[in-house]
């Protein structure tokens, strides 16, 4: 893994502007910068484009203009959109997404329980699925891990295990959060914010 | 039939070994949700073959080197459905499959059209739809196992790998490179289409992922190891019912074999 000067920011964005694929201009002159231990929290009203600014962050779709410059391989970016569709053709379980099968490295952060790592994908309820898929990338050892909308449409019980998870990620100040949210606890050290949709970025 | 048998070993041999290399190629389409696109893509090969045949009948080349040049003009007319249907749905989220569908009907069309253009076609245009793998020569079926073990290397030795990419295409929505993949699937489907036909290619493809998707409890690696299984078993199966009933047509024998042993051992795991 590339070693960071503690000042260099591992994202940097400058003067982006994108629009939609049919070329609807979405948001412009976004600006800031992102270090390892801060988190960065997304706002906006519904269509102001926050989905589409982390697309363009790991790559996903082209901006307009603007410089978007990533200090760490992409390789240590973990992505998680928001779910596309929500049944799969293979049978897979909750178990067969995650890369390791350690069952204390899975248990570690408090999000799945071992029973549950036999679920099927397409029967398990939608807190499981994204709590799976959260596990999966906390234990890719990322160093930035993008989310979106991570606690929509969950019980308090699961959104408070993402949050206690999301905070651990964070604690020790060598990884960084990028979230589109609304539910961000308040313990939350070194938050900065951008809120798409008004004037100012 | 034992001396029917020993006749057609090596042609029993090369499509138990390729008909599992398809089901499991199968399991990665049609988790992509690219079932549609592969019959349409399968139906420009068909196309493809037909044309290379006629230009070729036309051209008086031998029959010998017209089988194995037909290959290349199917590719070529399987690439080129293959691009234009991505062309056709870039961007649409919903409605893909009427696109697809569309096209399949088009290049139905095209290829009754070039069979009536040309001369005496129309046993070939069957020979490509319905198959007979008991025409295949020795050399035939050498080529078809070697090509189902390479394939079915292939498969086996990066199905994690493809399982991860069908379910971030697929629920996450995230692209990943399949230009390989892409790649080894048009091949694989042009190769099939041309030595075995339409109608095994697709049924290989789509019947036994399809079908235990309707069991409960079997895990992703039994449903993989069960499409190869019933597939493999199938093929061998299949023929030789069709040798012992002489009047069956060998392909639809296969076919109808595997939908009712992969339904039921669907059936025997409960719906």
């Amino acid at each position: 893994m590339q070693v960071l000067r503690t000042e260099s920011p591992v994202l940097e964005v400058s003067e982006l502007a994108y629009a939609t694929q049919e070329g609807k201009l979405l948001a412009k002159g976004i600006s800031f910068q992102l270090h390892l231990g801060e988190t960065l929290l997304v706002g906006g009203a519904n269509g102001a484009g926050k989905s589409t600014l982390l697309r363009v962050l790991v790559g996903q779709h082209r901006p307009l203009k603007g410089t978007l410059t990533h200090r760490l391989p992409a390789s240590s970016i973990a992505y998680i959109p928001q779910l596309q569709n929500t049944e799969f053709h293979l049978p897979l379980c909750l178990g067969d997404l995650l890369p390791t099968t350690d069952i204390s490295a899975i248990s570690e952060w408090g999000l799945l329980e071992p029973s549950q790592l036999a679920l099927a994908w397409n029967t398990a309820s939608g807190g499981e699925r994204k709590r799976a898929l959260l596990t999966r990338a906390l234990l890719q050892h990322c160093s930035v891990l993008i989310l979106d909308e991570p606690f929509n449409h969950l019980d308090r019980e699961s959104k408070i295990q993402i949050q206690k998870a999301l905070s651990r990620f964070i604690a020790a100040g060598d990884k960084s959060l990028i979230v589109v949210s609304h539910d961000v606890p308040p313990d939350w050290q070194r938050l900065k914010s951008i809120r798409l949709g008004d004037d100012e970025c | 039939m034992l001396a029917l048998l020993s006749i057609y070993k090596f042609t029993i041999l090369a499509g138990a070994v390729l008909a599992p290399a398809l089901a499991l190629l199968g399991c990665q389409l049609a988790a992509r949700d690219r079932a549609v696109q592969t019959l349409c893509v399968a139906q420009g090969a068909t196309l493809g073959v037909l044309l290379g045949i006629g230009v070729l009948h036309y051209s008086n080349v031998a029959e010998s080197n017209v089988h194995y040049s037909t290959i290349l003009s199917g590719f070529m007319v399987s690439v080129l459905t293959f691009y234009a249907g991505n062309r056709l749905v870039a961007h649409r989220l919903s409605s893909r499959n009427s696109y697809f569908t569309a096209l399949f009907v088009i290049l139905l069309a095209a290829a009754s059209l070039v069979s009536a253009v040309f001369p005496a076609l129309e046993t070939h245009l069957a020979q490509v739809f319905f198959g007979d793998l008991a025409t295949l020569t020795d050399r035939d079926s050498a080529i078809t196992f070697v090509v189902g073990v390479l394939v079915l290397f292939w498969l086996v030795r990066s199905w994690r790998s493809m399982v991860d990419d069908s379910f971030s295409l697929m629920i996450l929505g995230l692209p990943r490179s399949e230009r390989s993949f892409d790649f080894i699937s048009l091949l694989l489907l042009c190769f099939s289409v041309q030595f075995v036909g339409f109608l095994f290619t697709a049924a290989c493809l789509f019947v036994p992922t399809t079908l235990l998707g309707l069991a409960r409890g079997i895990g992703l690696k039994a449903h993989l190891l069960l499409c190869a299984l019933m597939a493999s078993f199938s093929v061998a199966m299949g023929f030789a019912f069709s040798l012992w009933q002489t009047h069956l047509p060998t392909v639809p024998t296969i076919v109808f074999v595997l939908a009712v042993c992969t339904a039921g051992v669907a059936l025997s795991r409960g719906r």
